[in-house]
């Protein structure tokens, strides 16, 4: 007797869901994921598509096993496993939408999405950081005993249809604007203003970023070429030295500095308002101020994925609680009946 | 004057109470005719109540609790898993009959913990924040529940080869308890892990980096994933079903007092 085509195709395709949906196929892939996961800890060469593709296969085997196993789409059970389900989703979608980036931001300058050094980005992001408007502030890192960074505070000046307001940002409080959060760094500095007139043309000024502060407080110096002008030598003669050994602010725009300058073999040494001019211009010190180094991140499938976590938990939360307070098993753990009497005790273990 | 002397004489002393809890466990575990022991539960009680006086005394110096390097987790490790312990022997006794085993890795901590440098920590801000809490107490009671489940795994293998195990239920119902105890470390290890993300999204602008703490925890709830599985599918014995409760738990130790001991910070560069 012949069968249908479509029956036997019906046939196929749900033996190889069945397949798909396989326990050993679950084991085999945590597994997997696991030696990855401890692979990519010792070796950074991994390719981050190793790790994705275990994953990838779980969504697979778990969305199978959904499909096929009516069990698992009853109760805390089955709350349990969409939560996960849809958490692996939104973990792909968050790669794919993500970016992550980091800026330094002179006090009084805004925000410029060019300035963003890019160190990852999903194919689906887009220009979104275009949108994003905000102008530094002041800047304050508090220091404990032995050089140890507490507090950062760091002002930041948003205008939006609303007006201007200004939010003090740092450590555990990120910057949240346009979907992207600015988290503050220990990368931070001092950034000398300058106004630099080349022979014949307009003055122009601007910052030029020092090394980071305390970190390089023995390197405070900076090669910088000006625009029409030749190559420089900065650096920044701090009037007090480090005192590692007590509590202090740093407050880049109140540290007492001069500015050393060296170019075309003559070597000035300015204080703020204090100008050096030659044949090849004239470069004004107008004032110290600081630069704040952030770190960006994007990703729109966080507060997603949090309530999915929670969801998740929820349902094993659910799918526990008869085991571990309406059971039968705790009682017999107590002292009189865990004995002998129970010593061939025919409990089976499949939760 | 420095305090240091005091507590770190206090958190000794409590170190030496939870040996002497495991040596007498193990005592009356090796008797060919063992009964009830009152002492080993005794000890350990005052073992928590030391550790926590010494842990109290740092806090008020430091002005914060012990969440930063190896002396100090291992300190609040004692007294969190000390206690866990002790409730759960008080609400299931069987547990007290089962501790040789787990009073024995509380025991190895104590001897470890007068080898660690009890140097003054800084509380960094990224630490100010209520989650932190949530997480490291969803982390106790996670390594908690599989201490415990630890015990009857330890008693499981000793099977046949000491009396003490005897007077414990028989080995189909002791794998079944050992796992309902997974299953409670499976739960709590979720929520550590996610709000340990949280934290880390709000204090590092990342809720996820691969750090080494988050690494082999990660690795830590996907081999307990596979162990529920695995058990579920080839439906492992109770012997089997204890190994695989030992290599989770092996896990899950070098997670808490491995990764720290080889970074300086528990999430190391994190700080």
């Amino acid at each position: 007797m012949s069968s249908h085509p479509a029956f036997h195709w019906t046939a196929g395709a749900r033996s190889a869901l069945l397949a798909l949906a396989s326990l050993r196929l679950t084991v085999a892939l945590l597994v997997l994921l696991a030696g990855v996961v401890l692979w990519a800890q010792a070796d950074t060469r991994v390719p981050p598509w190793l790790l994705a593709l275990p994953q990838a296969l779980l969504a697979l085997n778990l969305a199978a096993a959904l499909a096929t196993h009516p069990r698992l789409r009853r109760g805390g059970l089955a709350v349990f496993h969409i939560a996960l389900l849809g958490c692996l989703l939104l973990l792909a979608w968050g790669r794919l939408t993500h970016a992550e980036g980091r800026v330094e931001l002179t006090q009084g300058a805004a925000f410029d999405a060019a300035a963003v050094e890019q160190l990852s980005q999903g194919p689906w992001h887009g220009q979104r950081l275009r949108r994003v408007q905000f102008e530094q502030g002041a800047i304050e890192v508090r220091y404990a005993p032995g050089l140890k960074r507490a507090r950062t505070l760091s002002q930041v000046h948003i205008t939006d249809a609303s007006g201007t307001r200004v939010d003090t940002v740092g450590d555990d409080h990120p910057l949240r604007l346009q979907g992207f959060r600015f988290y503050t760094t220990h990368n931070k500095g001092f950034a000398p203003l300058l106004t630099w007139t080349a022979p014949g043309r307009s003055p122009v000024t601007g910052a030029v970023h020092l090394p980071s502060y305390p970190l390089f407080d023995w390197q405070q110096q900076q090669r910088w070429t000006p625009p029409h002008g030749p190559e420089m030598r900065l650096w920044l003669r701090l009037q007090q030295p480090l005192k590692e050994d007590m509590a202090w602010r740093l407050q880049p725009e109140q540290v007492q500095a001069s500015l050393v300058v060296e170019v075309a073999g003559e070597r000035f040494e300015l204080k703020p308002g204090e100008t050096a001019s030659a044949e090849f211009g004239s470069l004004r010190y107008e004032r110290l101020l600081g630069w704040m180094g952030y770190r960006i991140h994007y990703d729109p499938s966080l507060a997603a994925l949090w309530w999915l976590a929670c969801l998740g938990v929820a349902g094993l939360v659910w799918h526990l609680w008869p085991l571990i307070f309406g059971d039968s098993l705790w009682a017999r753990m107590a002292w009189p009946g865990c004995g002998d009497g129970l010593a061939q005790g025919s409990e089976g273990g499949g939760e | 004057m420095n305090g240091l002397p005091v507590e770190v004489a206090w958190l000794w002393s409590g170190c030496g109470a939870c040996v002497a809890a495991a040596l007498r466990a193990w005592q009356v575990a090796l008797r060919p005719h063992s009964a009830d022991d009152a002492w080993g539960t005794r000890l350990l009680a005052l073992a928590v109540a030391l550790v926590a006086l010494g842990i109290a005394l740092r806090w008020q110096r430091l002005g914060h609790g012990p969440f930063l390097d190896m002396f100090e987790i291992l300190a609040s490790s004692l007294f969190s898993l000390g206690g866990l312990l002790l409730l759960a022997q008080t609400q299931w006794p069987v547990l007290r009959r089962a501790a040789p085993v787990s009073l024995g890795v509380l025991a190895l901590m104590a001897l470890w913990l007068p080898f660690t440098d009890p140097v003054d920590t800084f509380f960094p801000p990224t630490y100010e924040t209520p989650v932190l809490w949530f997480h490291v107490l969803m982390g106790k009671l996670f390594l908690g529940a599989a201490l415990a489940a630890l015990g009857l795994a330890g008693a499981q293998l000793l099977r046949g080869h000491l009396r003490f195990v005897e007077r414990l239920p028989g080995p189909v119902l002791l794998d079944a308890m050992a796992w309902r105890l997974m299953q409670v470390a499976l739960l709590f290890e979720s929520l550590m892990l996610i709000a340990g993300a949280l934290w880390a999204q709000d204090a590092w602008g990342r809720w996820w980096a691969w750090d080494p703490l988050e690494t082999w925890a990660f690795v830590t709830w996907l081999a307990l994933v596979a162990a529920l599985h695995a058990r579920r599918r080839w439906a492992t014995g109770p012997r089997l079903g204890a190994l695989l409760i030992v290599g989770v738990f092996v896990l899950a130790f070098l997670t808490f007092f491995g990764v720290p001991f080889v970074s300086v910070a528990p999430h190391k560069g994190a700080v």
